[in-house]
């Protein structure tokens, strides 16, 4: 079976790498140069500028100057993490809420509407939008990289739509990969754990002076989890994923990037809809290139072009689908005298869906399209030096699906002295329909049908307090109330007899939702930092519109019940020694409600408290070795309710890890 | 299905035991930690005094030193003159020279001013002005008041940023080699 192969692949190539691993650190001894500082000076400049340094302001937090809700999520706290996913990381920023549905499938979104197809949410990595109009969400299991070569995770709660546009209505997450001339030399990061194995493999180099390049592997596999029930939830994944990067500095000034990768898995889940509960395999493919050229004139000046193609393969129930795009994105920042500076950009994007329907049988592929012109502007405006800054921007879009949207906001900026910092910000954002919602479809005789659909509006308000009482405290405060219009609802189509025959999509719910997030940083003692976040949500929905009282009571409770209220989480980072460390982890989640929403009643899922820990160790320049526990308290428990998706959750087990990280 | 994973507990322990016993064979032989920071910048101190040259007239005669100089508290703790002790720049020898405050500085070619001398930055920009000296610094209101080059951390890693034009005005070249690792910072 493929799957054992893959298992034992990587096993294989964990024992060897980490026999090669030893035998060539103990080599390299030989002639390293160990390091006091008198030595130091006997390095090349590129030796020195890959020297870590110990130094208490590390951690630290500066004090941020964003006017927004931002967290960014660094290679450091990656590794201490003991997390081994992106959608695992996100976690660690407050106010987004991160369910894992199965073993490959998670539902993800900042400041409530979660669920399988949560579209709130939009995610770019290096600069390219994995949102797909299939069913207007994020392919998670898609967004996969060698960890070690991130370079950071920006998440944004709130909306992002004035610089990034609309779909980022309740957040972004910005991915950005290291260049190749900082992942220079072989990589081998091989991770085991009792539900999972995984390797990636890396190796960097150069063509000449100034162009770099790298490719990478990554290749994984995870066994089936389990249901409340205890039975096994079919849910494996295996996944191949390739790709490289080629960063060239032309001038001083000038940077061109060309980058692609190509992934292939298969994911099995159970589906949910009908009667039967069938277990499936699908298989989800994907390539894409991209190509960017950066022009920096100062600090304050540079110009960006940048150009993709992105191929998506996917069975999704009900349909088959093959999403091509294409984009086109332009973006300059000048100065306009001493006390503005201007951002401006342009883009196209033009998008190809075909699908085809899974049963019974037939593909008889469709064609949708839909294209987008968009343009933005802000101004970042200096009314008191260092003091006072106010930005104003808006978007302009136009696609086939919505015609003109404008997306305005604002955001005021106050730092009255550099412990303090106060920022307000108001702005519209706009969610376009996907593709389910936008076309009718016929599954074996099912029909989903949609009303005039349109784009769902949000007007947010939000303020945020950032403070720094001493160099090793800081904390971090927002608080938002959000307005939502036309939301997207699906009522059920009955038959006279009251048999359900299909759903229909239309703009009749509104809501409001309001909460807070708040998180910390102490560093406690040179080797010991602790950082904690909370964040609280209440969603309140209703009808609206001629149609709005068809909509079924579950449906509200759906909305209001899919993000739990309160979530905490505590970290302890210690430094044992400069080479040993131990982290642990605490997170808590509150009760998701009990909702009965056909085809199945859904179950409670209860609150949990969530412990993991590790140990890191790096014994040598060469090599980092992790091991660990996550859900170290119960053997297993669900974090995501059935009510939500068209596949069945399971739970989300105990895992113990090992992890082993050599570089050359 | 795969049989080990069924058995977590002793699948992991001998995973863990196997690395456990690497590693000590990779510890033994080896021993490079982190450096401590200012040692760091130390080493980047005297690459700076080799890849960037002075006009000549920046010394008194052809044998005069090359001076690096620190005004204030020394956060090297020794760690520069360490770094500088039997080295030289452009054939001449360097050493190492301390000001106890901004208004006694002296005659030197390169001078470091560390984050806590921020309440004197605009009196050192004033005896430095239009001398053919590096100033070299790292809190972040260095480059605003003036300064030539200033350190920061990223990531864990020491880098530095260079403003070309006050640069250009001390009538110092820096060579494109260290030119291509700096970041540029422009008013």
């Amino acid at each position: 079976m493929a799957s054992n192969r893959a298992v034992a692949f990587v096993a294989a190539s964990f024992l060897t790498t980490l026999c090669l691993g030893a035998i060539t650190d103990a080599q390299s001894a030989a002639t390293q140069p160990s390091a006091p500082s008198a030595d130091l000076t006997s390095l090349s400049l590129e030796d020195l500028m890959n020297v870590q340094v110990t130094s208490v302001s590390l951690h630290a937090q500066k004090l941020s100057e964003a006017p927004a809700a931002i967290t960014v999520i660094r290679p450091d706290d990656i590794r201490d993490s003991g997390l081994n996913s992106i959608p695992e990381l996100l976690r660690l920023a407050p106010g987004m809420d991160v369910q894992q549905v199965n073993a490959n499938r998670w539902a993800i979104t900042s400041r409530g509407f979660n669920g399988l197809f949560a579209d709130d949410l939009l995610v770019l990595m290096d600069g390219r939008s994995v949102y797909t109009l299939v069913f207007g969400g994020v392919r998670w299991n898609a967004i996969d990289y060698p960890l070690a070569d991130l370079d950071r995770i920006e998440v944004i709660r709130g909306p992002g739509a004035t610089v990034w546009g609309s779909n980022a209505v309740n957040g972004v997450v910005n991915i950005t990969t290291k260049s190749a001339d900082q992942t220079q030399g072989l990589l081998v990061d091989s991770q085991l754990s009792t539900e999972q194995a995984e390797q990636s493999v890396r190796y960097g180099g150069k063509i000449d002076d100034n162009t770099y390049y790298r490719v990478y592997s990554k290749v994984g596999y995870a066994d089936s989890g389990k249901n409340t029930d205890n039975t096994p939830s079919h849910d494996e994944w295996s996944s191949y994923q390739g790709g490289f990067r080629i960063d060239r500095f032309a001038s001083p000034k000038d940077t061109l990037t060309l980058q692609g990768d190509a992934h292939y898995q298969q994911l099995d889940d159970v589906t949910n809809v009908l009667v039967t509960a069938d277990p499936r395999s699908d298989d989800e493919n994907g390539e894409n290139i991209l190509g960017r050229w950066t022009h920096t004139d100062s600090d304050r000046a540079s110009t960006t072009l940048q150009a993709y193609y992105d191929r998506n393969q996917a069975g999704d129930f009900p349909a088959n689908t093959q999403e091509d795009s294409f984009d086109i994105d332009f973006q300059n920042r000048l100065p306009l005298g001493e006390n503005q500076e201007l951002t401006w950009g342009l883009g196209a994007r033009d998008t190809e869906l075909l699908y085809g329907e899974f049963f019974p049988n037939e593909f008889t592929p469709s064609h949708w399209s839909d294209y987008l012109y968009s343009g933005f502007v802000q101004d970042q405006i200096t009314l008191l030096p260092n003091t006072l800054q106010w930005y104003l921007g808006t978007k302009l879009e136009y696609t086939r699906l919505t015609k003109f949207e404008v997306q305005p906001g604002t955001r005021l900026l106050w730092t009255p002295d550099d412990r303090n910092s106060v920022w307000a910000a108001v702005s519209r954002s706009l969610r376009q329909p996907s593709l389910f919602q936008d076309t009718t479809l016929d599954i074996g005789g099912f029909d989903s049908t949609h009303g005039d659909v349109s784009s769902e509006q949000l007007i947010s308000y939000e303020l945020g307090y950032k403070v720094q009482p001493s160099k090793t405290f800081t904390v971090d405060w927002t608080g938002f109330y959000n307005s939502y219009r036309d939301l997207i609802s699906y009522t059920p189509l009955l038959t006279p007899n009251f048999i359900p025959y299909g759903v229909s999509y239309n703009n009749d719910l509104s809501a409001h939702t309001y909460g807070t997030e708040i998180s910390a940083n102490w560093q406690a003692t040179d080797a010991w930092r602790l950082a904690a976040s909370y964040s609280y949500l209440r969603v309140v929905t209703s009808r609206q519109g001629l149609l709005g009282p068809m909509v079924p009571q579950a449906q509200i409770s759906y909305s209001e019940g899919s993000t739990p209220r309160n979530q905490f989480q505590l970290h302890s980072y210690l430094e044992i020694t400069k080479n040993l460390g131990f982290n642990a982890s605490a997170y808590y989640e509150d009760a998701l409600p009990t909702i009965n929403l056909p085809p199945q009643d859904s179950q409670k899922v209860p609150s949990f408290v969530r412990a993991d820990a590790n140990v890191v160790w790096r014994p040598g320049d060469h090599m980092t070795a992790t091991t660990g526990v996550r859900n170290l308290l119960q053997n297993r428990h669900s974090e995501s309710g059935n009510f939500n998706s068209l596949v069945q959750n399971s739970q989300a087990e105990r895992r113990y890890f090992v992890e082993c990280e050599l570089s050359y | 299905m795969i049989v080990a994973f069924q058995r977590p507990g002793n699948c992991s322990a001998a995973l863990i035991g196997l690395v456990l016993a690497f590693g000590f064979t990779a510890d033994v032989c080896r021993g490079q930690e982190p450096a401590p920071e200012y040692a760091v910048k130390a080493a980047f101190i005297y690459n700076f005094t080799q890849f960037i040259t002075w006009p000549a007239d920046a010394f008194t005669s052809a044998d005069a030193p090359f001076i690096v100089a620190i005004v204030g508290n020394d956060p090297f703790k020794g760690a520069m003159d360490r770094a500088m002790e039997g080295k030289s720049a452009g054939g001449r020898p360097i050493t190492v020279k301390h000001f106890a405050s901004a208004d006694q500085i002296g005659p030197c070619h390169l001078l470091f001013v560390p984050a806590e001398m921020d309440d004197s930055l605009s009196q050192i920009m004033d005896k430095t002005h239009n001398h053919p000296v590096l100033t070299v610094g790292e809190s972040d209101r260095f480059s605003p008041a003036g300064g030539g080059m200033r350190f920061y951390i990223e990531d864990g890693k020491v880098r530095f940023e260079i403003d070309p034009d006050v640069i250009d005005a001390a009538r110092l070249k820096v060579s494109a080699k260290l030119m291509k690792l700096a970041r540029i910072w422009k008013r």
